[in-house]
């Protein structure tokens, strides 16, 4: 049994995190919450099964563990169909009843899974009435495991075939289980298991992506032999796929009237998003749209000796550099994995641009390699803000972004000569929001960063679909400005800041965007005065968008949406409200609120039904271990993401080390013969300090992690291993003494107190996001020390015999 | 009707009583938000289904007119009287007919709409179109567009990509005896230069670059209406001009006025 539990327990965090690939690649990465809420309710939902069910199952839980065993192995199965299969135009959610039951049956097909996979892990530590340190110890064991052999697949296998691959530890449990059962069981479960195995073997789903992604159009083209796919590679960090085809077409920063058409083009796609479209072959003459477009404008406001490129994935900045005459050029991607790509597999883009004498590829992690580097560049070009897909952002609300923070950017500007220019372009919105959100941060940068009166630092000059922002080290002089304005004329662009900027006088834009009645000003212009005119205060509160400049400690760039609002945007788009608005909070709240319905109608209903009872009230102990435990775990994950530069390894990494940590923090917490009482409170203590490292200042951690790094790339990884392990090994001691405790004295309120654990946890898993997007990190933790602080309290007066 | 008529009201008197209360604390706006979200779901699903049938079409076409692009401020004869004729539940799936008078855009497969009535007109309008013009559209998808310019120009050019859309908006179009309009199957990108040059160019795909080569083939004086955004977004209208002289000016519309200011920051003075 304690094999098949490090089976079972393997398999539910594996397919938990495989789901999570799957969504993210096939939807968004909203989904994220969803999969965690599903897997928690399954949890929760198992322990209230096996509360009104006692009787029926005492005596026969090996029948009941197979059984379990079972409904996980086909839930394994629904949850896939069900994603690639079922039809789904999220656009369309809530204006198509269709549309919402086909959404509600892809959520609910998830759920078997997890909820046997919940059900037999709930029945093995409730049954084992002894050494359940241990029992829990290996739970979270083969929970660890089943997480980082989810990271290492996602490098071998793509998105749909991760959880294809869930079978084969079911089909183990299913064997280990259903040995101990009756010859029919032994036949059943045998069956079962090698259909399992033959299936995650010959099991080939096809690979679904949304159809309002990026990569569907072309996969429409392909499949009228319009495009072909060049290489395509998994790594954790995403599926990349690059696609050749004459009738992609993408740039988004040329000027009105530019008469250069595009070259061919390739299109990069990362899990169905376009990264970047580089050029197909290179002939110089072909490229000149670039010569006129926003990147090139730092250019020719500067000279450029050194330029550093963050995750041109597209190539386009760095034949930008070398058009312009660019001395040495670096190029930083984010991973090993792009940078092979881009070098190997698609080696000939752009005429082998990467091969040019004066171009150098580096991976790194982009705060890292800026911090590493002050004073050094005449150019930082922010490519990556470019490609992180505008279309996107509204999904991509409930994620971090550590590149487009007020230290992040400081960091950069620090890492400018003195006569240095960072510049970044971003799709325009109307409303206002990135670019407007954008010249924040960078004037509170400038601050940061120790320069003086910012508003003289800064500029942002537009096209018709986007505007680049640049922050300039030295303070922008007359003859720069002359430059600039001589440029726009003559490339037909729209200068929408520079330092003194007045009234837009009538006929002013080559391309006029909507603004103040009455004004000839757009909106980008005016509130961009106002914010260099000391008004960004009035500007932030006021604003119908969130555009607070995103710092370390709430680095969710792409949040745009307020609650406060709601009701303009009812007023302004009617029953379009919803398309209008930011649908990656809106999703977060509506799986806030499903989940938190179904978890009530199957969690704790039935508690209130007669049949079970609450018992005790030391029983809330439970929901404030379960709500501290996942509070703290969504703080890990994300901080660590700022230290691995990557919140895709962060995710199965911090996974795996807190939950193998707080078994290890079980298992040897029962060798203490303390009080309850005296175990949490000691717990408590060291928790609250351990946490402290993940809120020491990025400028702070980030060169520790790179001395690390020096030793060997593994070391990183060590070290966010270990920052997570001490304080996970401290909360492995609250929930298993906690149902020592009820045990000995209530033992018949032991599932309802697993059912409320998991209540609660599940609800935390939105909730902790919806809570970091408003508080922040630091206001997150704090929030999961005082529940845990709660949960002391009450074991004060719950001290045993 | 009478479902449909509650559920208004009651999405009404929601908004009215809680929403436009600027001050109410984060529980109430989860709450009102969770409200709205299962006011949408009803409305539009009773919206709907009011009225169906084939004989029912041509009066839903006319309130479809009256109410949602009339109402809203468009007034060029020759557009509402083409948005009167065409016939929209032809040009969408058979599930999505009952909504096709809808106010809202319907999905026609394949990552593509057909845009909401209200859109359809004000692009139309923008373009200001007369008999015997010649217009170029990019992006086909259904070929209800094209239908509605061609009730009021002398002949349509229209170029759809993918062709799983193509092929069907040709037959639809042939189907209703929509004789002067001429569609490819091919990349609209390079346009159509051997028709050149355009009175109007009207594109209903989302764009990533405005192709030079279109507006080469802009007649002086002509006018290019591009939607941008994605259909996640808020989309937003733009319109290229072209002068006799041959330089280019743009603006962008929005589908409806949006004011970003709210509180006390609209009084401060610019």
């Amino acid at each position: 049994v304690e094999a098949a539990l490090f089976l079972m327990s393997f398999t539910v965090i594996y397919l938990q995190v495989a789901l999570m690939r799957l969504l993210n690649h096939a939807f968004y990465g909203t989904f994220t919450s969803l999969v965690i809420s599903l897997a928690l309710l399954g949890f929760g939902a198992g322990g209230t099964f096996l509360a009104l069910n006692r009787r029926r199952i005492e005596g026969r839980e090996n029948r009941w563990l197979a059984a379990f065993a079972g409904l996980t192995a086909f839930g394994v199965i629904v949850s896939i169909l069900a994603v690639v299969h079922i039809p789904l135009n999220l656009a369309y959610l809530p204006y198509n009843p269709g549309e919402s039951i086909r959404f509600i049956l892809i959520v609910l097909a998830m759920l078997p899974a997890f909820l046997g996979g919940g059900s037999f892990i709930g029945l093995v530590l409730i049954s084992s009435r002894r050494r359940r340190g241990r029992i829990y110890g290996l739970n979270l064991l083969g929970s660890g495991a089943g997480g980082l052999a989810a990271f290492g697949v996602m490098y071998v296998r793509p998105p749909v075939h991760l959880p294809v691959l869930a079978l084969i530890p079911v089909a183990g449990a299913l064997i280990l289980t259903g040995s101990k059962t009756k010859n029919i069981g032994k036949i059943l479960t045998g069956m079962l298991a090698a259909g399992c195995l033959v299936l995650s073997v010959v099991w080939n789903p096809p690979d679904r992506i949304d159809q309002y992604k990026d990569l569907a159009g072309i996969r429409r083209l392909e499949d009228q032999g319009g495009a072909r796919l060049i290489a395509s590679v998994d790594s954790p960090q995403g599926r990349i796929e690059a696609y050749a085809s004459p009738s992609f077409h993408y740039f988004l920063f040329a000027g009105l009237e530019d008469t250069a058409s595009l070259p061919e083009q390739i299109g990069i796609f990362r899990d169905g998003n376009l990264i970047g479209a580089p050029f197909a072959h290179a002939v110089d003459e072909d490229s000149s749209i670039l010569d006129r477009s926003l990147p090139a404008l730092a250019y020719r406001l500067t000279d450029p000796r050194q330029v550093l490129i963050i995750g041109d994935a597209g190539l386009n900045g760095v034949r930008t550099a070398i058009r312009s005459g660019a001395g040495n050029v670096t190029l930083v991607l984010p991973d090993q994995r792009l940078k092979y790509f881009l070098e190997n597999e698609l080696g000939f883009a752009d005429g082998n641009i990467l091969g040019h004498p004066r171009v150098t590829v580096v991976a790194a992690d982009y705060r890292r390699y800026m911090l590493e580097h002050p004073s050094s560049f005449d150019i930082i070009h922010l490519a990556a803000a470019e490609s992180l897909a505008v279309p996107s952002s509204g999904f991509g609300s409930t994620q971090d972004e550590y590149l487009l923070t007020v230290d992040s950017m400081s960091s950069a500007i620090k890492s400018l000569t003195s006569d240095g220019v960072l510049t970044i372009s971003r799709g325009i919105q109307t409303p206002p929001r990135d670019n407007l959100k954008l010249f924040l941060t960078l004037s509170e940068a400038i601050g940061a960063a120790g320069i003086k009166q910012p508003e003289n630092h800064l500029l942002m000059v537009r096209g018709y679909l986007a505007a680049s922002n640049m922050a300039f080290r030295d303070r922008l002089e007359a003859d720069r400005l002359k430059t600039v304005r001589n440029l726009c004329r003559d490339w037909a662009l729209d200068i929408e800041y520079e330092p003194g900027a007045g009234d837009a006088p009538p006929g002013y834009y080559k391309f006029q965007l909507p603004g103040p009645e009455g004004s000839g000003d757009t909106w980008l212009r005016h509130t961009a005065r106002l914010a260099a005119g000391g008004r960004t205060g009035d500007l932030i509160r006021s604003w119908v968008f969130d555009i607070r400049p995103s710092t370390d400690r709430r680095p969710f760039f792409h949040s745009f949406f307020r609650w406060r609002n709601l009701d303009r945007f009812t007023e302004y788009y009617g029953r379009y409200w919803f398309r209008r608005s930011d649908l990656g909070s809106l999703i977060l709240v509506i799986s806030l609120a499903s989940t938190a319905l179904l978890s009530f109608l199957l969690i704790l209903l039935p508690h209130f039904t007669g049949r079970a009872r609450l018992g005790t009230g030391f029983l809330a102990y439970f929901p404030a271990v379960g709500m501290g435990y996942f509070f703290l775990e969504i703080v890990m994950i994300r901080r660590a993401a700022l230290f691995l530069g990557d919140p895709h390894s962060s995710v199965p990494i911090v996974l795996a080390a807190i939950l193998t940590s707080s078994g290890a923090g079980s298992l040897i917490q029962e060798r203490l013969e303390w009080s309850l009482f005296r175990k949490t409170s000691v717990a408590l203590a060291f928790l609250t300090a351990s946490m402290l490292l993940f809120f020491l200042p990025a400028s702070t951690m980030l060169p520790w992690i790179s001395a690390l790094d020096k030793f060997g790339v593994v070391f990183p990884f060590l070290f966010v291993i270990a920052a997570a392990g001490i304080p996970a090994f401290f909360m492995g001691w609250f929930f298993a003494p906690g149902l020592d405790a009820l045990g000995r004295r209530h033992p018949e309120a032991l599932p309802t107190a697993w059912a409320l654990n998991g209540f609660a946890s599940v609800v935390s898993s939105p909730l902790a996001v919806l809570t970091a997007m408003n508080l922040g990190y630091l206001g997150t933790a704090a929030a999961a020390i005082g529940v845990y602080g709660i949960a002391c309290v009450l074991a004060v007066g719950y001290r045993e015999n | 009707m009478q479902f449909s008529r509650n559920a208004k009201a009651f999405h009404i008197i929601v908004t009215e009583v809680f929403v436009n209360r600027s001050t109410s604390p984060s529980l109430l706006r989860f709450l009102i938000f969770t409200i709205l979200i299962l006011g949408t779901v009803a409305g539009a699903d009773a919206a709907g289904e009011s009225e169906s049938g084939e004989a029912a079409y041509p009066e839903r076409r006319t309130k479809m007119v009256e109410q949602q692009i009339q109402a809203r401020g468009i007034e060029n004869e020759a557009v509402l009287r083409a948005m009167r004729r065409v016939p929209r539940h032809l040009f969408v799936p058979e599930e999505e007919m009952s909504r096709a008078y809808n106010d809202h855009a319907v999905p026609i497969g394949f990552g593509q709409t057909i845009s909401q009535p209200f859109i359809v007109a004000y692009m139309t309008d923008l373009l200001n179109p007369e008999p015997g013009d010649r217009i170029l559209e990019i992006g086909t998808g259904s070929g209800y567009q094209a239908a509605v310019l061609a009730e009021i120009v002398d002949e349509v050019y229209t170029v759809e990509i993918i062709a799983e859309l193509a092929v069907p908006a040709a037959d639809r179009l042939a189907a209703l005896d929509y004789h002067n309009v001429v569609l490819a199957n091919t990349d609209g990108y390079w346009g159509w230069p051997d028709n050149a040059p355009f009175d109007g160019i009207i594109v209903t795909a989302a764009a990533g670059h405005i192709p030079p080569p279109l507006v080469a083939q802009l007649a002086p004086g002509g006018h290019m209406v591009l939607p941008m955004g994605h259909p996640y977004e808020t989309q937003y209208i733009t319109v290229i001009e072209k002068s006799m002289s041959g330089t280019l000016s743009g603006r962008q519309l929005l589908p409806v006025r949006f004011v970003p200011f709210t509180g006390h920051i609209e009084s401060v003075e610019r």
